[in-house]
């Protein structure tokens, strides 16, 4: 590709501010990928579902909501993978116990707190908070498509070829408000 | 660069809307997405869904790849 990386205008895949990223280098089996996957769309639901309510922009409440319901029916998707390729059903407090991460501290997409997004968010515009939507979006895309490419199982496969088209259609909406910010500001 | 330029034969160097435009027609596994700078360079961002293969490592890693199938690389 002409220019590499640095020519690219649209979305790339990369941590986010302050992010800690060492808990995703200890994941390594296909069962501890599917339960981070798990533990970091919770973390995402609960930061769209407290920005949602604590913005004061209408259409942000709106997707935010949207959304906050959409990463609740991924962790059911995510849950019955992980019992597919386990065979057994998972623990009633999953994820605990089975990764290496503090589940106290929330992670969320893209590798940061909960607790601190939705601190970070609280000073922001609704057009700066839907440019850290974006880029946990195209995190999550980023991570099912991997998911999808680097898992045998045929339904696991499948499964995340449904989640990381879902995630891609949230990043298109995301992307279109966030759009019509930019115009509202140009006019 | 025999090998590399076997696998990179069929691609000529497509500017940014073309790549975009590939990747948006096709689904994921039709095609090869790489990034083959160093892994530090591809932990701080890369494109979407983008296999991780350095340069240093594109001779021996590419046997793994189907030659069917058309290769993006940056």
């Amino acid at each position: 590709m002409k220019g590499g990386i640095r020519a690219w205008e649209g979305a790339v895949a990369e941590g986010l501010p302050e992010a800690d990223l060492a808990p995703f280098v200890a994941v390594s089996t296909p069962a501890e990928h599917v339960a981070m996957a798990w533990q970091l769309e919770e973390g995402t639901r609960v930061f769209y579902a407290r920005l949602g309510r604590e913005t004061g922009d209408a259409q942000v409440a709106a997707l935010f909501s949207e959304l906050a319901a959409a990463e609740e029916k991924h962790k059911d998707t995510l849950l019955a993978v992980y019992e597919g390729l386990t065979g057994r059903p998972a623990p009633a407090d999953f994820p605990k116990g089975i990764l290496a991460v503090d589940a106290v501290r929330r992670y969320m997409e893209g590798g940061t707190e909960v607790a601190k997004a939705i601190a970070w968010a609280r000073d922001r515009t609704p057009k700066e908070i839907l440019e850290l939507g974006i880029a946990i979006e195209t995190n999550a895309y980023d991570r099912y498509l991997i998911l999808r490419r680097e898992l045998s199982d045929e339904n696991s496969r499948r499964a995340f070829e449904i989640l990381s088209g879902e995630e891609k259609r949230h990043l298109e909406k995301m992307s279109s408000l966030f759009d019509r910010f930019v115009q509202d500001e140009q006019n | 660069m025999g090998i590399l330029m076997e696998i990179f034969k069929p691609v000529s160097s497509w500017g940014v809307e073309d790549v975009r435009r590939f990747l948006e027609s096709r689904a994921p596994e039709e095609y090869y997405l790489i990034d083959v700078r160093q892994p530090g360079e591809y932990e701080k961002g890369h494109l979407p869904g983008a296999r991780l293969i350095p340069m240093n490592q594109l001779a021996e890693k590419s046997a793994e790849l189907d030659r069917n199938k058309p290769v993006i690389a940056y």
